[in-house]
């Protein structure tokens, strides 16, 4: 009898140690090409704590250099972004963060309070799949999934990605039990250029209202950052398509007004902070490439300095290893991509370009 | 014995696995995942393709606006109308984020459609008329007053001060108002 139990325990470890197998080979893996899904999860891995923490869509990470951030201010910086992040989707990351440190300011871009309902599965699993697992994640897919979704995809990718099996490529194998880093604190590197040109003119709407849903989350987020004593900043980042229309900004500031909290448009200071839309745009003028995304983080660092009592942590040895490592890790990656976009005048192994075939 | 109980435990081992194959299969077989996007791994990433597949946009429904004698549609196959238009008076196209598909916008002269991508394909997400040189099936151009409208939409689904939504099956058509006086016209695809 004993022998049964040991032999039925042994089979049923043997399967469930095949099955986890299998879904770890099968998971989209997001280190070539599109490293987005790769980034929310990368957060984790970081060895110290930030004192300014980001979260919303490719407006921030992008646009906002965190390594520039430390160079210029000794600011700690963190960007818990991703592509299309949905504003309950931030306010989850942010609930998540606040599991394992207290920043003193938060930042949120808000271009995502355009979108009142649940978008598109592929930028849910980007956001979503990359955390750890908590009720900020639980609720997180709640709120995130579109009809066609199930909780229990999630919670067993195994489900979703079975169908990969016939389309694993070298990434699959080669990153079945470990990552390597993709971000710089968060913020996806471009060093390329590509000008802004002509945007098509933005159609009229015929109601401008955000979302219930939509502010009902960032509600909860200036409630949480206060309950924390944290600074909450709204920002809309600088650049100026998808549009942002006057009416939204014109509610997003009232609703700034009757909260208390900072929101900046940076559209408008896009002179003053010393942008130039035909060098400093890597995809024609939708997100900022280094160049700019430095020039951004030189202005808001200055503003963060001026206005929060933030600590210059480049004299702290504890942290200025750690940001060394960082520092080092961003000048190679950029050296590289210089080097890329010099040898065959295109980005090769970062972007479109490296999605595997 | 051994052997009998070597034989069980490989055999579930082995059973776990064809389960995942055959699922994978049958899958890739019924809804072509894998021909999702312009590049291969948009189709790993997209996952929702498979789910999409169930759910392709249906075309020829909602309100239908004729443009140089070519009927379009919200939801249709952009694709189709190019090959019957010929080439837009201008073109616009903007990546989506981690390369999710192309965001396109299509001039033809006072009318701009804009397209959504799914599953690879570019469908209309927006049919917008510029001017009163174009007018809706029902006779109403930039300029027509709010009588008018409601005369050949009966009432709107969805009134405010600035604008008249109709819906009808999966496009809505929304008139936005400057008092008394239409300054706009988009017809809009309900894709969720």
């Amino acid at each position: 009898m004993k022998k049964r139990i040991i032999s039925g325990i042994l089979v049923l470890a043997l399967m469930l140690g095949c099955l986890y197998v299998a879904q770890r080979l099968l998971v989209p893996k997001y280190q070539k090409g599109i490293v987005e899904g790769s980034m929310i999860a990368e957060y984790y891995k970081d060895k110290s704590d930030h004192e300014v923490l980001f979260v919303g869509d490719c407006e921030v990470y992008e646009n906002f250099s965190t390594i520039e951030l430390w160079k210029d201010y000794g600011i700690t910086s963190y960007i818990r972004g991703s592509a299309q992040q949905l504003t309950w989707q931030s306010y989850y990351l942010l609930e998540d963060a606040l599991r394992y440190e207290t920043p003193k300011v938060v930042v949120f871009n808000v271009l995502a309070l355009k979108y009142n309902e649940p978008q598109n599965e592929a930028y849910n699993r980007m956001s979503i799949d990359g955390m750890k697992w908590s009720m900020s994640k639980v609720n997180d897919i709640k709120a995130s999934m579109t009809p066609d979704e199930t909780f229990v995809e999630y919670l067993f990718p195994l489900l979703r990605y079975h169908s990969r099996w016939s389309e694993l490529k070298n990434d699959d194998f080669e990153h079945i039990f470990s990552k390597d880093l993709v971000s710089h604190n968060g913020y996806y590197m471009r060093v390329d250029t590509k000008a802004q040109g002509d945007f098509p003119d933005p159609t009229p709407l015929a109601d401008y209202t955000l979302g219930d849903k939509a502010m009902g989350y960032l509600q909860k987020m200036v409630d949480l950052c206060k309950e924390k004593g944290i600074d909450l900043i709204l920002i809309k980042a600088p650049t100026e398509f998808p549009h942002w229309y006057d009416e939204w900004d014109e509610q997003v500031r009232a609703f700034a007004e009757e909260n208390g909290v900072e929101y900046i448009n940076y559209i408008p200071l896009q002179d003053e902070i010393g942008l130039d839309m035909t060098q400093d745009t890597y995809d024609a003028g939708l997100h900022l490439n280094t160049q700019g995304a430095e020039k951004m983080a030189k202005y808001f660092g200055q503003y963060l300095v001026d206005n929060y009592d933030l600590t210059d942590y480049r004299t702290d040895a504890s942290y200025a290893s750690i940001w060394q490592e960082k520092v080092d890790f961003y000048n190679e990656m950029k050296a590289q991509q210089y080097s890329e976009l010099e040898q065959y005048g295109e980005l090769r192994s970062f972007g479109a370009n490296a999605i595997e075939d | 014995m051994k052997l009998r109980k070597l034989t069980v435990m490989m055999a579930c081992v082995a059973v776990s696995g064809l389960l995942m194959c055959a699922c994978g299969s049958s899958n890739d077989a019924g809804n072509g995942s894998s021909t999702a996007g312009t590049n291969t791994e948009v189709s790993e990433t997209d996952t929702a393709a498979e789910s999409q597949a169930a759910e392709t946009p249906s075309a020829a429904t909602g309100y239908v606006y004729t443009l140089n004698g070519v009927e379009v549609y919200a939801n249709e196959k952009m694709s189709a109308i190019v090959d019957q238009l010929g080439e837009p008076t201008s073109y616009f196209e903007s990546e989506s984020c981690a390369f999710q598909g192309l965001d396109k916008v299509y001039t033809y002269g006072s009318v701009v459609i804009s397209t959504y991508p799914q599953d690879g394909e570019d469908f209309v997400y927006t049919i917008e008329l510029k001017d009163d040189t174009v007018e809706t099936a029902e006779g109403i151009c930039i300029g027509s007053s709010k009588d008018d409208v409601v005369a050949a939409y009966g009432t709107a689904t969805s009134e405010t001060d600035t604008a008249l939504t109709y819906q009808k099956d999966d496009c809505t058509l929304a008139f936005i108002l400057d008092g008394d006086s239409v300054t706009n016209i988009t017809y809009t695809a309900i894709t969720e």
